[in-house]
C-alpha cells in the first residue's frame, strides 16, 4: 500500500494531467487542425508515464510510449510520416485489444 | 558570433539539463527585449520570469504546447489598457501582440548567443495562466518562452529559397546605356 505523500503526488499529477487534456481541448478550438491528433497521442504517452509511475505500465505501453515519444514530432515536418505513425498505433493497440489481455 | 550566425544556429529546443540559469543571463535577455522595436514606441508589454521548478510545472499544467522541460520560463504580457491608452484598437489588439513577438525573437537570439536554448510558445490557455499568476485582466499574457542549457540540438528543419520567399521585387531599371 503506497504512503499518503506517494498517493497525493498521483493525485496532483493525474489533475495536471486533466488540466493538460482540458486545455488541450480548448485550444484545439482554435489551433491548427494537426494540432489534435498530437495532443491526444502526447496524452496517452502522459498517461502511460502517469501509470509507469505507479508500477501500472507493462511491456507494451512502456514500448508504445516509446514510440509516441520518437515519432509524434514528424507532426511538425512529415505529415506523411505523422499518419503512417498513427496508423501503426492503431494496428498496435487493436492488436492488443484482439489478444484481450492486459 | 555574427547576427546572422546566431540567427541561423537558433533552434525552438524543448529539451534541456537540470543547471538553473544564472539571474545576470536572465537580466540580459530582459534587456534584449526592451531594445526590441516598438510600433509608435509604446512598449505595452511585461514580462513574468519563473525560475522555481514547481510555478514552471503549473504552467506546464496548462499550457499544451509546452513539452519537454524547461529551467525558466519567461511569459510576456501585454498591458492591453497602455496598448489601448496609448494606441488605441489597433494598438491594444494587433501592435502590442506584435511588439511582444519581436521582444520574444530578441529574447530567442540572445540566448544563442549567451549559450541558451528556447522555444518560443502560443499553445498555453491565456485564462489559466493569468489565474495561476495572479494577474489583473488588462495583463494578458501572449506569448511563453522557455529557456535552459541544451541537452542536445536538432539539425535545422530545411528553409525555403530567396527566390520561393520574395514575391515581387521592383526595382529600378538598370542600364549602361548613355
Amino acid at each position: 500500500m503506497k504512503g499518503d505523500i506517494e498517493e497525493e503526488k498521483f493525485r496532483y499529477d493525474l489533475l495536471k494531467l486533466f488540466c493538460y487534456i482540458i486545455t488541450s481541448a480548448r485550444g484545439c478550438l482554435d489551433e491548427p487542425k494537426l494540432y489534435g491528433p498530437f495532443r491526444l497521442v502526447d496524452s496517452v504517452e502522459r498517461l502511460i508515464t502517469l501509470l509507469d509511475s505507479e508500477g501500472l505500465a507493462d511491456d507494451f505501453l512502456k514500448k508504445e510510449r516509446a514510440k509516441i515519444e520518437k515519432n509524434k514530432y514528424l507532426v511538425m515536418q512529415d505529415e506523411k510520416g505523422f499518419t503512417k505513425f498513427l496508423d501503426e498505433l492503431v494496428i498496435d493497440f487493436t492488436k492488443k485489444l484482439k489478444e484481450g489481455t492486459v | 558570433m555574427q547576427v546572422f550566425d546566431i540567427i541561423k544556429n537558433r533552434r525552438s529546443l524543448r529539451f534541456y539539463t537540470d543547471e538553473a540559469i544564472d539571474e545576470d543571463k536572465l537580466r540580459k535577455l530582459v534587456e534584449a527585449a526592451i531594445w526590441a522595436p516598438s510600433a509608435g514606441n509604446i512598449h505595452a508589454w511585461n514580462i513574468v520570469i519563473l525560475q522555481r521548478k514547481g510555478d514552471i510545472e503549473l504552467v506546464k499544467a496548462v499550457s499544451p504546447g509546452m513539452l519537454g522541460n524547461s529551467t525558466a520560463l519567461m511569459i510576456l504580457c501585454a498591458d492591453k489598457r497602455k496598448a489601448y491608452d496609448r494606441g488605441g484598437e489597433m494598438g491594444r489588439d494587433i501592435l502590442s501582440i506584435m511588439d511582444i513577438a519581436i521582444a520574444a525573437q530578441n529574447i530567442c537570439l540572445e540566448a544563442t548567443e549567451l549559450g541558451l536554448g528556447s522555444c518560443i510558445i502560443r499553445s498555453f490557455n491565456q485564462d489559466a495562466v493569468r489565474v495561476l499568476l495572479d494577474l489583473p485582466e488588462d495583463i494578458v499574457p501572449e506569448l511563453v518562452v522557455s529557456l535552459g542549457y541544451p541537452r542536445s540540438i536538432p539539425h535545422a528543419p530545411p528553409r525555403r529559397k530567396v527566390e520561393d520567399t520574395v514575391i515581387r521585387w521592383i526595382k529600378e531599371e538598370t542600364t549602361n546605356e548613355r
